[in-house]
């Protein structure tokens, strides 16, 4: 345990000092959020309004579509989760597609595999690791935009399962969607540990992070109605991929240093 | 003198390419033993298996009877390394580096400063310590690695180059430091190129081209000289033609 915390403590010391990296991930989180809420504000405001409801059925008609404050509120509170899930998963993947990579660049291989570290411990330290910075963010800037919607009464009343404080929200956001992160970091920081040079690192890290991503932050999202439990259990099974990820990719570098 | 590092038959070959073939090597305590010859020779990764650090094709290593390969996680701190390459986490300080490698063998912060503290003062880093190492010279990095090395005061230290891209002063600071870890009762192998070096410090020269060509003995006032061992490396390398 004590190898695994240093292992976690190096990874977030080496991100947190990535200040574009910082920069980067919440500005993102915080134009989503800001996108969201702006909208979601905006329909309630239109709700009170005879003139909102004139502007919505004329765009109505621009769009060929009925349009409803309903209808936009609560599709801009599931984007918003969605885009929000799939940043934290995106981020980590990223992050922890470089991570295994890093230790061939920066040389510092050959002296981990000299240390009393079993591979197991680098390579779960690896990606909690590059999990932590992105998690802190997603939980401020993504955390914070959720809260703030909640306090909005028709998002409450036509998405709230989607809101805290629903049981679906909280093991979601708390639970699920960090696990699928967790899992999909596994995978990056494999991909990481065999590949040869950074372009492929890179590469075959951003074709994961597409089915990843992808797949992940809608399944969350369109599984949130069925329940709390629900979401724990896809939780559970992905932290069990992870698990045998991690088992496997400690065997793989374990090999010689020279493959 | 006991030996600290026995290689036995050691044959490394990687992708069709053989590498080391049957190598017999004793590294004893005590002594300075240097490693030389052609580019691609094998000296890198002699040192990477004697470190266990590479699985052999064929034959032993081990070092102090266990395994090398199961060394690193069963006698800890055992072998002290530096590679051509530094080996340090760029954004991180001096400090933070040796802190985190400290942190690995059980070593807090204050002890890692403590051991390494007066080493550092001697080679004129203290003061670049609390920077990244990113922002350092490949010299300043080759010394932290050497600080590293020697953090467990390691009864194997594995040298690959270490003078490589160092002033003469600094330069001086090493091979003294290694000499008196091998007067202590330490084994070490110093891999080099530079003739002189390796008068200078070795007690013996091996001289690495496949296998292990011949061995030197240096002894007494050191009347082994560069043209005898240029003599000898052009003899064997002639042999291989």
């Amino acid at each position: 345990m004590r190898i695994f915390l240093v292992v976690v403590q190096r990874e977030f010391l080496e991100a947190f000092r990535q200040k574009w990296l910082l920069v980067t991930l919440t500005v993102t989180l915080a134009i989503i959020a800001i996108g969201a809420l702006s909208l979601i504000h905006a329909m309630q405001a239109f709700s009170a309004s005879v003139d909102g409801n004139r502007e919505l059925q004329f765009w109505s008609e621009v769009a060929g579509m009925p349009l409803s404050v309903e209808t936009l509120i609560s599709g801009a509170v599931v984007a918003m989760e969605l885009l929000v899930f799939n940043q934290l998963m995106s981020m980590t993947a990223v992050m922890a597609g470089h991570a295994g990579i890093h230790d061939r660049q920066c040389g510092t291989l050959p002296f981990l595999m000299l240390a009393p570290v079993r591979r197991f411990q680098l390579l779960a330290g690896k990606v909690v690791g590059a999990l932590s910075v992105p998690l802190v963010i997603y939980v401020l800037v993504g955390g914070t935009a959720s809260a703030l919607a909640s306090m909005e009464p028709l998002a409450v009343q036509t998405a709230g399962v989607y809101l805290p404080p629903s049981g679906a929200w909280i093991a979601t956001f708390f639970v699920t969607a960090p696990a699928w992160s967790l899992a999909t970091g596994v995978v990056c920081v494999l991909v990481s540990a065999v590949a040869r040079d950074v372009r492929t690192a890179q590469q075959a890290a951003w074709a994961l992070v597409f089915f990843a991503t992808f797949v992940g932050s809608p399944l969350l999202v369109l599984l949130m109605p069925y329940g709390a439990v629900l979401q724990l259990v896809l939780a559970a099974v992905v932290l069990g991929v992870a698990l045998v990820g991690l088992g496997f990719g400690s065997w793989l570098i374990g090999r010689d240093l020279t493959r | 003198m006991t030996a600290r590092a026995i290689a036995a038959g050691l044959t490394v070959a990687y992708r069709g390419r053989t590498v080391l073939a049957d190598v017999d090597l004793e590294v004893r305590s005590g002594e300075v033993l240097g490693l030389m010859g052609p580019n691609g020779g094998g000296k890198s990764t002699l040192l990477l298996a004697l470190a266990g650090l590479i699985r052999p094709t064929a034959g032993t290593v081990s070092l102090d009877g266990v395994p090398a390969h199961r060394a690193a996680l069963e006698a800890t701190g055992k072998v002290g390394l530096i590679t051509t390459v530094p080996g340090l986490y760029p954004l991180l300080t001096g400090w933070e580096n040796l802190a985190f490698f400290g942190a690995l063998y059980g070593l807090d912060e204050a002890t890692v400063r403590t051991r390494v503290a007066p080493f550092l003062d001697e080679l004129g880093l203290t003061a670049r310590m609390d920077l990244p190492v990113g922002t350092g010279s490949s010299g300043m990095q080759q010394k932290i690695s050497l600080a590293r090395a020697l953090l467990m005061d390691p009864p194997l230290l594995l040298l690959d180059e270490p003078t490589a891209n160092l002033d003469p002063v600094s330069a001086d600071v090493i091979f003294r430091t290694a000499r008196e870890h091998a007067d202590r009762g330490r084994a070490v192998v110093w891999v080099t190129h530079d003739l002189h070096a390796a008068e200078r410090i070795c007690d013996r020269i091996a001289l690495v081209a496949g296998g292990i060509r011949a061995i030197h003995v240096l002894e007494g006032e050191r009347t082994v000289t560069r043209p005898r061992l240029l003599d000898t490396w052009r003899a064997h390398l002639q042999d291989e033609a």
